[in-house]
C-alpha cells in the first residue's frame, strides 16, 4: 500500500490542485490544466517520490488517480 | 434555392483533422489540445493541410487510433528526454550500433511508434511544421523552377520529405536511401497514400560505403545526429552530389531523443561541419520549439541549410 497523503501532495504540486480536492475521482477530465508537458513532470515527480521507474507504455495510460495508484503500487511490488 | 457546392463545401470544413481531434481526446487524453493548440498557432493553411493527410494516411479508425497511440508514446518518450536533458545538458550515451539494435533494426517499434511518431511530429510540432514550410517554399521552389528531373533523399525515414517535392513536382522521380526495412516500406506505403508511388522507390543503402552516381538535387533531413561521425557522413554526400548541384541538410539541435547520438547545441557547428565536408551554405532556416522551461534552459530546434 501506498501513502496516499503523499500521492495527492505530489499530483496536487505539479498540477496545481488542492490536494484535499484529489481522490478516485480525478482525472484528466477533471483537471483541465492537465496537459502532456504537465503529465511528464508529474511522471519524473511519482518516480523521485516513490523511488520508481515508470516504463513507457505505462506513462501514457496513466491519466486518473485511480491507474497512477495502481501503477505506483505495481511497480513498488516489483522491487 | 440550392445553393451551389462550392458555398456548401465551405474551406475551412476539416473533417478529418476533427477525427484526429477526438482520436486524441478517446486514446489519449494528456494530448487533447494538442490539435485546437495548433490550429491556433499555424492557422487555417495547417489546418487544410493536416486534414488531407489525415484523410490520405489515415482513412479508417483503426489506423488512425494506432497512429494516435504511437505518437502518443513517441511524444511522451521524448518529453522525458528532453527534461533529462535540460538537467545534464548531454544525451543519454549511444553508439551507432546500439541505435540501429534498439530502433532501426526493431521493427515493432518502428511501425507501431518511432515511425507514425515522426510522421505526426511533421504537423503537430510547431518547428517541425516551420521546416517543412521552408523546404517548400525554398527548396522545391528552386527544383522546380531550375526543371528538376530526379532527386536522391538520403536517410528516407518516413518519406515524408520526398513525397512533398514528388507531389509539388509533376514528373519529378525520387530515389530514397535508407538502412532500415522498416523505413523502406513505409516511406513506400506513405507515398502510394498520395499518388507518387510511380515516381519513387526506396533502396535499402548506405550511401556513404556504397554510393550511387551523383546526382543534382539531394535532400537528406534529421539523419547528421544519428551519427557518430557526422562529418565522414557531410564528405559522403558531398561526394554524391554533382559540380552544381544542389542539397537540402538538416538536422536537430539540443533535441535528445531514442536514436540521436550525437549533439549539436547551434547551427554554427553544422555549418563548419558543411563547409569542411566541400558544402558552400546559401540559405539556412533554423526554428525553435518552443520557449524555455526556465532561464537558460535549452530549447530543441530544427536547423535546415541549402548548400551548394
Amino acid at each position: 500500500m501506498i501513502s496516499e497523503t503523499k500521492l495527492r501532495q505530489v499530483i496536487g504540486a505539479v498540477l496545481d490542485v488542492e490536494p484535499t480536492g484529489i481522490g478516485p475521482g480525478t482525472s484528466t477530465d477533471t483537471v483541465p490544466s492537465w496537459d502532456s508537458l504537465k503529465h511528464m513532470r508529474l511522471i519524473i515527480a511519482l518516480e523521485e517520490a516513490f523511488d520508481v521507474t515508470i516504463p513507457d507504455d505505462e506513462v501514457v495510460t496513466m491519466t486518473s488517480y485511480a491507474i497512477i495508484k495502481l501503477v505506483i503500487e505495481e511497480q513498488l511490488g516489483k522491487r | 434555392m440550392i445553393e451551389p457546392t462550392s458555398m456548401v463545401d465551405l474551406p475551412d470544413r476539416t473533417p478529418d483533422l476533427d477525427r484526429l481531434e477526438q482520436a486524441f481526446r478517446s486514446v489519449s487524453p494528456v494530448f487533447r489540445n494538442v490539435v485546437a493548440k495548433s490550429r491556433a498557432e499555424l492557422g487555417p493553411q495547417w489546418a487544410r493541410i493536416l486534414d488531407e493527410s489525415v484523410r490520405r494516411l489515415f482513412p479508417g479508425e483503426a489506423e488512425l487510433t494506432a497512429a494516435v497511440q504511437g505518437y502518443s508514446r513517441f511524444a511522451m518518450h521524448v518529453l522525458r528526454l528532453q527534461m533529462r536533458f535540460e538537467k545534464e545538458r548531454a544525451y543519454v550515451a549511444k553508439s551507432y550500433a546500439e541505435a540501429l539494435a534498439e530502433v532501426y533494426s526493431n521493427e515493432a517499434y518502428m511501425r507501431s511508434e518511432y515511425l507514425p511518431g515522426l510522421l505526426l511530429s511533421h504537423y503537430l510540432w510547431p518547428h517541425h511544421y516551420r521546416q517543412r514550410l521552408f523546404f517548400e517554399n525554398v527548396f522545391v521552389a528552386e527544383m522546380r523552377r531550375a526543371g528538376a528531373r530526379s532527386f536522391y533523399d538520403v536517410g528516407v525515414g518516413t518519406g515524408f520529405y520526398s513525397r512533398l517535392a514528388l507531389v509539388g513536382i509533376p514528373g519529378l522521380q525520387g530515389v530514397g536511401y535508407d538502412i532500415s526495412p522498416s523505413s523502406k516500406s513505409f516511406a513506400e506505403w506513405h507515398a502510394r497514400s498520395f499518388g507518387v508511388a510511380d515516381r519513387f522507390r526506396v533502396e535499402l543503402r548506405d550511401v556513404v560505403d556504397n554510393p550511387p552516381t551523383p546526382t543534382d538535387w539531394l535532400v537528406s533531413v534529421e539523419v547528421l545526429e544519428h551519427l557518430e561521425d557526422p562529418a565522414h557522413f557531410l564528405r559522403g554526400l558531398r561526394a554524391i552530389l554533382s559540380e552544381g548541384g544542389k542539397a537540402f541538410v538538416t538536422t536537430a539541435l539540443n533535441a535528445p531523443n531514442a536514436d540521436h547520438i550525437y549533439l549539436y547545441r547551434n547551427a554554427a557547428e553544422v555549418c563548419a561541419q558543411l563547409d569542411e565536408a566541400g558544402f558552400a551554405v546559401e540559405q539556412y532556416f533554423c526554428a525553435l520549439a518552443g520557449t524555455p522551461s526556465c532561464k537558460g534552459a535549452p530549447v530543441a530546434e530544427v536547423a535546415a541549410f541549402v548548400v551548394t
